[in-house]
């Protein structure tokens, strides 16, 4: 692929790298991950030959180098889930707050639980609610047909509700959102 | 992916307990509110395009990790010329793919015709003066007629009809984001005049053109283009748009002409299950991509095509279509094939008859993970697939069909070993190839067995060129490799002050043959033609020259 067109490929798609970088590795680390996911991208570029499939490609990049961030190949060793739980316990706050609750409890729990999933599971629930991709996408990333990715996500959710039946119970008050239908 | 969160499918909620529900619109809640509450993630995106502009401007081997090691400076002693503020080396070896590409359906049309000749001859300096177009027997010869002088900051190469190589097509662009007007032109008397082209959309939304010639019929064009303009792309079309800046839009149309380029027609394909695509023809719509050498393959009246799913909804997609009215229409000739693997590897028709061969791969083709290609035979034209054996390695990077002088299929690949797994500095790993002429072997039984070529012929201190695949074959049936010295490095080619000459063997054979004189600057494309009269054949290559301000070509012609 010529390098003239690199910039004209992956330009539509550095918002995602960011984005995924910011939600697997927290966004004072994402700087550094998502320009090394670049230039990594850069460096494969000539031997890149699918270039409907850019965007795949650049994101699988993006999260096999914060992957390798988060186990230490940079000389750094961060537990995976922490950017994530920041992320979530700030979100969950503000999420709280619109509902008119201030149930720390329950963003509390829910932070712990998501720290308790699987590696697998983890980085399903963080690319399908933080970075926004649907099953489909998600499953073209991780080489995992989509169904198998809904169904990873069910049981995400299901531990995620064991975990925290466990310790207290959910907001009553978040509780009222409940219709049951979308 | 959108910027807001992808729509809760009823696949994902249908089955949800009340109490999952909640987690689940908990998380959404908390996802949506993250995404808006973080501006510096937004802000990172902007950076990281900015960086991505920065890397296209520069040359590859001047940008490194400060993970890596420092890259070479010299080889064997001469300094790589430095233009502007940016040191060249190399380039992109798309461009060269998307050309052999023309070598490949020539050669096609040359097996017909057995005109080819061995040869030995002198070769050009380089800085040499242009000189006029009068082809000559043992040297290269500048053909100045067809000099690009125009820079430009984003086409693809010059395409020369391979069944009328006075016939050439240009595109000139600029980029998406320059907005500056693209233009096409033809000549067909070898650039004496050329015929400035209409194009199908507006001149100035044109971010990248490519045009390929069909080998059947020289005013018979294929047009790609990038647009920039939602308006001039189909909703179903359009890359996921948006994050790149405000109304950023990416979208890949394909049209057809049948007189010249005068008139455009939108190209007739199928979609792969909804998702839409183009035909993999050139470097604008295939990049280089390996499926059928990225470009139009004739057997007989039947033509076939790579196809790549270029949609709105990313879906990979590699398949394998044929046309059988002069490519105004394509079909998928790929179901027994898609219905035993993911991914077509590499695919061509066999000279004559109807047989297709193919490769497939369980996994990504020519990945680290090392997977067992399959080899596939159709005796009609893909409309059934038999599964013949397994390559001999995991990695196979260009194939080529010829035809032996009693008429058998022979075939080529380059089957490089894959001596080592390295392991990047991010802990990523990557095969290390073997780099021998013994790599490349042919197959005179359609897949079944295999054998190594020799590897005598060539100067010792010298390795065949792999970058592209090999090429050819010519009309007796021989494969032509390009062949470099060993101390450039691997990831070298452009610029290389060596340049590379061509050799070529075939079954029988006990050592390779040169066939050209080496020539400098960037070999782009090859194409090898015969003459009306079928007494001797002519080489054309196109070099491009690059510089700090734009890139233009010199096209060489030789006879055979």
């Amino acid at each position: 692929m010529e390098h003239e067109r690199f910039a004209t490929l992956v330009i539509p798609h550095t918002a995602a790298m960011a984005r995924v970088a910011a939600a697997l590795v927290g966004a004072v680390e994402a700087e550094d991950a998502a320009q090394e996911a670049l230039l990594r991208a850069w460096r494969g570029w000539s031997a890149f030959r699918e270039p409907s499939a850019v965007r795949t490609w650049l994101l699988r990049i993006t999260i096999n180098v914060c992957h390798n961030w988060q186990v230490g190949h940079f000389g750094l060793s961060r537990r995976a889930t922490e950017p994530l739980e920041s992320a979530a316990e700030e979100a969950l706050v503000a999420v709280g707050a619109e509902l008119g609750t201030s149930d720390h409890a329950s963003v509390l729990d829910l932070r712990r639980a998501l720290t308790n999933l699987s590696d697998d599971l983890r980085l399903i629930v963080a690319l399908r609610f933080f970075v926004g991709m649907d099953a489909t996408e998600i499953g073209i990333l991780l080489d995992v047909p989509p169904a198998t990715i809904r169904t990873r996500l069910r049981r995400a959710l299901a531990l995620l509700r064991e975990a925290m039946s466990g310790e207290s119970a959910l907001s009553p008050t978040l509780s009222t959102r409940d219709g049951g239908g979308n | 992916m959108q910027n807001d969160f992808s729509p809760i499918g009823d696949d994902e909620t249908r089955d949800l307990s009340s109490e999952d529900r909640l987690l689940y619109d908990m998380l959404h809640d908390a996802g949506a509110a993250w995404r808006t509450g973080t501006p510096e993630v937004t802000a990172l995106g902007d950076r990281l395009a900015d960086r991505a502009r920065m890397l296209s401007a520069a040359s590859p081997s001047n940008v490194r990790s400060p993970h890596q090691q420092d890259c070479p400076t010299t080889v064997e002693g001469v300094p790589y010329q430095t233009r502007g503020s940016t040191t060249m080396t190399h380039q992109p070896y798309g461009r060269l793919r998307g050309a052999i590409a023309a070598f490949a359906a020539i050669a096609v049309v040359a097996a017909f015709t057995g005109v080819f000749m061995t040869m030995t001859r002198a070769h050009v300096s380089p800085g040499s003066s242009p000189s006029t177009a009068s082809a000559r027997k043992d040297q290269w010869v500048d053909l100045t007629r067809l000099d690009n002088a125009a820079e430009f900051g984003s086409n693809d190469l010059p395409a020369i009809a391979p069944s009328d190589p006075q016939v050439v097509y240009e595109t000139f662009a600029y980029n998406e984001q320059q907005h500056k007007a693209a233009t096409l032109r033809r000549t067909d008397d070898g650039g004496a005049t050329w015929h400035a082209l209409p194009t199908p959309v507006r001149a100035d939304e044109i971010g990248a053109a490519g045009m390929a010639a069909s080998p059947l019929d020289a005013h018979t064009v294929y047009l790609t283009l990038y647009v920039n303009s939602a308006a001039d792309c189909p909703s179903n079309r359009v890359q996921p748009p948006g994050e790149g800046g405000a109304s950023y839009v990416l979208c890949w149309l394909q049209y057809r002409s049948t007189d010249g380029g005068a008139h455009w027609a939108p190209l007739d394909l199928p979609s792969a299950n909804g998702v839409p695509g183009v035909l993999n023809l050139d470097g604008t719509s295939g990049g280089g991509a390996p499926l059928l050498n990225g470009s139009l393959h004739a057997q007989g009246s039947r033509l076939y095509a790579g196809f790549n799913c270029a949609g709105a909804q990313n879906v990979v997609c590699q398949r394998l279509v044929s046309s059988t009215d002069g490519g105004a229409h394509w079909q998928f000739v790929d179901a027994d094939l898609m219905a035993g693997a993911t991914r077509i590897c590499d695919a061509l028709p066999a000279p004559t008859g109807s047989t297709v061969l193919a490769v497939t791969s369980p996994s990504d083709c020519g990945s680290s993970k090392q997977a067992t290609l399959t080899f596939w035979r159709s005796a009609d034209a893909g409309a059934h697939w038999t599964r013949v054996g397994t390559m001999p390695t995991p990695n196979e990077i260009g194939m080529r069909t010829g035809s032996d002088a009693n008429g058998n299929t022979l075939v080529y690949a380059e089957l490089p070993r894959t001596t080592s797994l390295a392991t990047d500095k991010m802990g990523g790993k990557y095969p290390i190839y073997s780099s021998s002429l013994a790599d490349v072997e042919v197959s005179v039984d359609a897949g079944v067995t295999w054998q190594h070529a020799p590897t005598a012929g060539i100067p010792s201190g010298f390795k065949p060129d792999f970058t592209f695949g090999p090429l050819g074959p010519l009309s007796d049936g021989s494969i032509v490799v390009p062949v470099i010295p060993q101390s450039v490095p691997d990831n070298v080619t452009g610029d290389n002050p060596y340049g590379v000459t061509l050799y070529a063997w075939k079954p029988g054979d006990t050592a390779w043959r040169q066939i050209a004189p080496k020539n400098y600057g960037e070999t782009s494309a090859l194409l090898v033609t015969p003459s009306s009269d079928g007494s001797n054949s002519t080489l054309y290559l196109v070099v491009v020259n690059r510089s700090g301000s734009g890139n233009t070509f010199t096209f060489l012609e030789d006879q055979l």
